[in-house]
């Protein structure tokens, strides 16, 4: 038990951390939608259009968006290895809803997002 | 990210293992499974350092390290090494792997290291791209060799730091294939395997020198250091350079007490593959092969001839990377202010030498490593091994005398700690590794001198 001792208590070590770990749940790896931010409050709201995998697609709908009479429309990297298309500026949730509603009588399906710094 | 991801890099670094094992055979033999598994960090650093070698190799004739050269590379370097360590007729690991004896103390501070590694692998597998050199220079780097297939003459000439050989993006690019795709956030654990394979190696080097409290706590001060902490995973060459370098320090003060050549073919490989991580390398490399000079003046019909051939090896591995930086019409790297410039900046000699000296005695840098290894270097010389002793004062004041020189003979910088303004700290790197691998030593030989002394 002597000799084994030092042993156990490497291996215990070695197995205690993870196992603290993983007992609050598995390990987690963050997808691309965990850069999306669904607006809960007033302030710092976006209306986001799409998030698209190409810069090409991307301007494609900023284009599209524009001649329907959205105006301002950016493609920016949403920072998960898309490109979104949004417009900024949006004040409170109550304009964003209304906002919502005349992008899809023309065809678009906006989210409102909460702006991250 | 993904299990697969690091999967991936898990069978790269057993490949780097397979390689440096059966290195470590050809130079040394290995007389047990049991040695072998107390030598694997050696093991897995040589093949690391021999590796990146021979990627560069590749590079500079055109060859791009993809999945199939990488295997192919590390198959013809196995089997190399096997050849050689049959021929020379090393001895070959024989019986069973048993479970060895280790000591209480030796476990407790084992069990905190791998805690340790297994959070820094926790933080690491979703570390971000921030370091400003990481994604400024070394990862593009590594990018253009996994996409482009080599080194891009455009993009290595305009990118900063043309002149630093291609290891790490070697390394990175290697990694990448293994992965599956240019996962540059798992890259991060390539740099994990790096750490812990140097941790591992020096215990393996000193676990039979030195009682586990003399080796154990200055390894671990080390690692917990802040600027280990917050820069050992990132995706540069700086702590990989320091690795090599304290690694290949190592070898030649065990060398020095008991001239087994090995350790001078090891420490060869090691200097060899510090200068092609980066430019810095030659510096500490020279204040690595001098202080063992003047060490073993008193043997120097024997020694000199052997550390000089380890230091001409170790410039030797890095010529290819220099032919191509003169073809290629590039800069090579030296100070900015030229050969003789030192004398016009007279000025800068003393707040330089200041400003190494307070970076490396910095508590909110490298907490303790400083001081520490001072102590054991004076202990040591009062009562202990006298030549490591002086070895390691050489080494400090070699190194200090280079750090100094790094930020006098670049104008531009400032006296500065200001990472983005004067890489001191970065560089500073070098030394507190290499002390910190030579202070067990020092200690555990004051403490046999003391303890025989009191016995007698």
């Amino acid at each position: 038990v002597k000799r084994l001792l030092p042993w156990i208590v490497l291996v215990t070590a070695a197995l205690a951390y993870p196992l603290v770990v993983v007992a609050g749940g598995r390990p987690h790896f963050p997808t691309r939608h965990e850069c999306v931010h669904p607006a809960r409050t007033d302030g710092n709201i976006e209306a986001v259009f799409a998030h698209l995998p190409t810069t090409a697609a991307a301007e494609s709908l900023q284009q599209r968006a524009t001649r329907a009479g959205f105006q301002n429309m950016e493609v920016q990297p949403d920072g998960c290895g898309l490109f979104k298309v949004t417009l900024h500026g949006i004040p409170t949730l109550a304009v964003g809803r209304d906002f919502v509603r005349e992008a899809q009588s023309r065809g678009f399906h906006p989210i409102l997002e909460q702006e991250k710094p | 990210m993904t299990f697969s991801a690091i999967l991936g890099l898990v069978a790269f670094n057993l490949v780097l293992f397979g390689v440096g094992a059966t290195s470590l055979y050809a130079i040394r033999g290995l007389r047990s499974w049991n040695e072998l598994v107390r030598l694997a960090g050696v093991a897995y650093m040589l093949g690391v350092a021999l590796t990146g070698i021979v990627f560069v190799f590749e590079l500079v004739v055109g060859l791009s390290p993809s999945l199939g050269v990488i295997l192919t590379t590390a198959a013809v370097l196995t089997l190399a090494a096997l050849a050689v360590g049959n021929r020379l007729g090393r001895p070959r690991p024989g019986g069973r792997l048993t479970l060895g004896r280790i000591s209480l103390t030796g476990a407790t501070f084992g069990a905190a290291f791998i805690v340790y590694a297994e959070a820094l692998f926790r933080s690491g597998r979703l570390a971000g791209l921030y370091e400003f050199d990481g994604w400024g220079f070394w990862v593009p780097k590594g990018l253009a060799v996994y996409f482009l297939g080599g080194l891009d003459r455009q993009f290595f000439s305009t990118l900063p730091g043309p002149s630093y050989p291609p290891v790490v993006p070697a390394y990175e690019a290697g990694a990448f294939h293994f992965m599956g795709s240019p996962d540059v956030v798992t890259l991060h654990l390539q740099f994990w395997f790096f750490l812990v394979g140097f941790a591992t190696a020096v215990v393996g080097l000193l676990s039979r020198r030195a009682h586990s409290l003399f080796l154990w706590p200055p390894l671990l001060v080390l690692l917990v250091a802040p600027q280990v902490l917050s820069h050992s995973l990132q995706a540069t060459g700086d702590i990989l350079l320091d690795e090599l370098l304290a690694l290949a320090a190592l070898l030649v003060a065990l060398w020095l007490g008991d001239q087994a050549s090995w350790r001078l073919a090891g420490a060869a490989v090691f200097l060899g593959a510090a200068m092609s991580v980066k430019r810095e390398g030659y510096a500490m490399a020279a204040c690595v092969v001098l202080a063992a000079l003047i060490v073993s003046r008193r043997q120097r019909r024997t020694a000199w001839p052997r550390l000089a051939l380890c230091g001409a090896v170790a410039v030797g591995l890095t010529i290819p990377w220099r032919l191509l930086l003169v073809a290629r019409d590039l800069p090579g790297g030296g100070p900015e202010a030229g050969g003789i410039g030192l004398f016009s900046h007279l000025d800068r000699a003393w707040p330089s030498l200041r400003l190494a000296l307070s970076t490396v005695f910095d508590f909110d840098i490298w907490l303790v490593v400083g001081p520490l290894a001072l102590v054991a270097i004076a202990l040591a010389l009062l009562a202990g091994p006298r030549s490591l002793a002086e070895y390691g004062l050489l080494l400090s004041v070699l190194s200090l005398a280079a750090l100094t020189w790094t930020t006098w003979a670049f104008p531009s910088y400032p006296i500065s700690k200001e990472p983005v303004l004067n890489p001191i700290v970065r560089l500073t790197g070098s030394l507190a590794f290499m002390a910190t691998v030579l202070v067990p030593g020092l200690l555990a030989g004051t403490w046999a001198s003391a303890t025989k002394g009191s016995d007698a």
